[in-house]
């Protein structure tokens, strides 16, 4: 009678045990390992992106790893599925595409290993944790207001725009023309992409000089682009009479607003942005679960009137 | 008498716990959020549908410019909290803020309105040229990029509620504003945390009666 009562409870303390566990909704504790994917390396501003993820994560005590993806889905698909066979208890992801990267995250929440996405959005709800993404639509409009302001309302211009695909090329190019498009005198002659990559915009603008030698102006989806852009007409000789505006806040664009060679960038805020995203998972794994689904970092305009308040990638 | 006291205490966390894992709580709020996006609507619809219907209740709840002023110069951070919504992470807050005065000067891009102000006088400028910012969309707070599954769709609704704002209030009063007009107006204005300004503030109209 006494062993039974013994054995009675014995399976009540089991019994006890096994929803103890349950009560965490079948989560099991995964170890602290964040792995960080991004789109490219091949780009400072997205390795900048990367390295301060990685920074806050370990900060806050957690191992990383940093997954490039090359601007590929495929790689990027590969990536996940390798952290997904690697216990990692988030991911800080900077997509590659906003449609093709929504299986990836999908993927990553049914293994139940939480996303944020940073800077680029994926088009989707309710996938990601959170997304906290550079308003970049709003960021082109300043950008665009003071484009008109130094085109003086007037003059034939191009655009290089960045991977097609990505929301931010969309963004910063619709904000741009929201604006732009309402002074029927600026006349944009050409628009082509250039991958958001330097060499290309390089390439790019070459050859868009030779179809439209009397071009004044230049929009640029981001600094890569427009360094690029600046190069080729400087071989040209057009440097001082086509004014060229890029987006991100690089460093190298920063310096080149303080020696008057290129007029504007946006700057985006990558630090905030990647520190957040840690600092999110970092409190997704201490047990928080409610997290706004998307959060606009706002962008601002930097010109030689202001550029002494900014550094590369952010705020001195 | 021991043992069945822990038997049945033992008994009893069974149950409870048994009870605990068979409940679920959600927030409703967060489904009211989910049901109200679910309507299936494009972002010029959901601009037209703002303005008309969820708009209106908070141009009645305008703040006074003059008591938004006062606060701004004596106490900026409490103007903030108390007065404005903020979108994500950055400087600029958006005011609804209302008023009246008199016309005092009609110029391409703006009309500037004489209001009193205590014993003095205050410059206000309404915004009459194209109106490319957002402040019509996030002065409420209501609408969030969140609610959309693309920024485009979100930024769609801003520009939306411009072209709105440019047809309905701007076009009519640019029309018909002359210097000497009476004039009350309830309008949005941004505002940038770094840079307060010290006495003046810049309003897009979005409701204007002239006398």
């Amino acid at each position: 009678m006494k062993k039974m009562k013994r054995f009675s409870s014995l399976l009540l303390m089991g019994a006890l045990f096994i929803f103890s566990a349950c009560n965490s909704g079948g989560e099991k504790k995964k170890a602290k390992k964040m792995a960080i994917v991004v789109s490219t390396l091949n780009n400072p501003w997205f390795v900048f992106l990367a390295q301060t993820a990685e920074a806050k994560a370990k900060a806050l005590g957690y191992e990383t790893k940093i997954f490039d993806s090359q601007n590929n889905t495929a790689t990027e698909t590969n990536n996940f599925e390798n952290i997904l066979v690697a216990d990692y208890c988030a991911i800080l992801f900077n997509p590659t595409d906003a449609d093709g990267s929504v299986a990836n995250v999908k993927k990553a929440k049914e293994a139940g290993v939480p996303v944020f996405c940073i800077d680029r959005e994926i088009n989707a709800k309710g996938v990601a944790t959170s997304q906290i993404l550079s308003d970049g639509y709003s960021g082109s409009v300043e950008i665009a207001k003071y484009f008109v302001e130094v085109m003086n309302k007037k003059g034939t211009y191009v655009e290089l725009l960045g991977i097609t695909g990505d929301n931010n090329t969309r963004a910063r190019s619709s904000g741009f023309h929201s604006v732009v498009d309402n002074y029927p005198d600026l006349k944009m002659v050409a628009q082509q992409s250039a991958d958001f990559d330097r060499s290309k915009g390089m390439e790019v603008m070459e050859s868009m000089l030779q179809a439209h030698p009397d071009i004044t102006g230049v929009f640029c989806g981001n600094d890569a682009m427009a360094m690029g852009a600046y190069q080729a007409l400087a071989g040209a000789g057009k440097e001082k009479t086509v004014k060229v505006f890029g987006f991100d806040g690089a460093d190298d664009a920063i310096q080149s607003i303080k020696e008057n060679k290129l007029m504007a960038t946006g700057m985006q805020f990558p630090k905030i942005m990647a520190e957040k995203a840690a600092e999110f998972a970092d409190e997704y794994y201490k047990g928080k679960r409610d997290f706004p689904e998307k959060i606009p970092v706002a962008v601002e305009l930097v010109t030689a009137k202001n550029v002494d308040s900014y550094m590369g990638f952010g705020k001195k | 008498m021991n043992r069945k006291v822990i038997k049945y205490i033992v008994l009893f966390a069974v149950a409870g716990l048994l009870l605990y894992n068979s409940v679920y709580f959600k927030k409703l709020d967060a489904k009211e959020k989910a049901v109200a996006t679910a309507v299936n609507l494009s972002p010029v619809e959901i601009a037209q549908k703002f303005w008309r219907d969820q708009f209106p209740p908070y141009i009645d709840s305008a703040v006074d410019i003059n008591e938004f002023l006062k606060m701004l110069q004596e106490n900026p951070k409490q103007a903030f909290e108390k007065y404005s919504h903020t979108q994500g992470i950055g400087n600029s807050s958006f005011f609804l803020l209302k008023g009246e005065g008199v016309v005092s000067s009609v110029n391409e891009e703006d009309v500037v309105v004489t209001v009193k102000s205590g014993s003095g006088e205050k410059k206000i400028k309404l915004n009459t040229g194209i109106y490319f910012g957002n402040a019509v969309r996030d002065v409420t707070g209501k609408i969030t990029m969140g609610d959309f599954n693309n920024t485009m769709d979100y930024n769609t609704v801003s520009t939306e509620l411009n072209k709105l704002v440019h047809t309905e209030i701007v076009l009519p009063f640019k029309t018909k504003a002359v210097k000497g007009a009476e004039v009350k107006f309830v309008g949005c204005a941004e505002i940038n945390k770094e840079q307060v300004p010290t006495d003046n503030v810049e309003l897009l109209p979005v409701k204007i009666s002239l006398k």
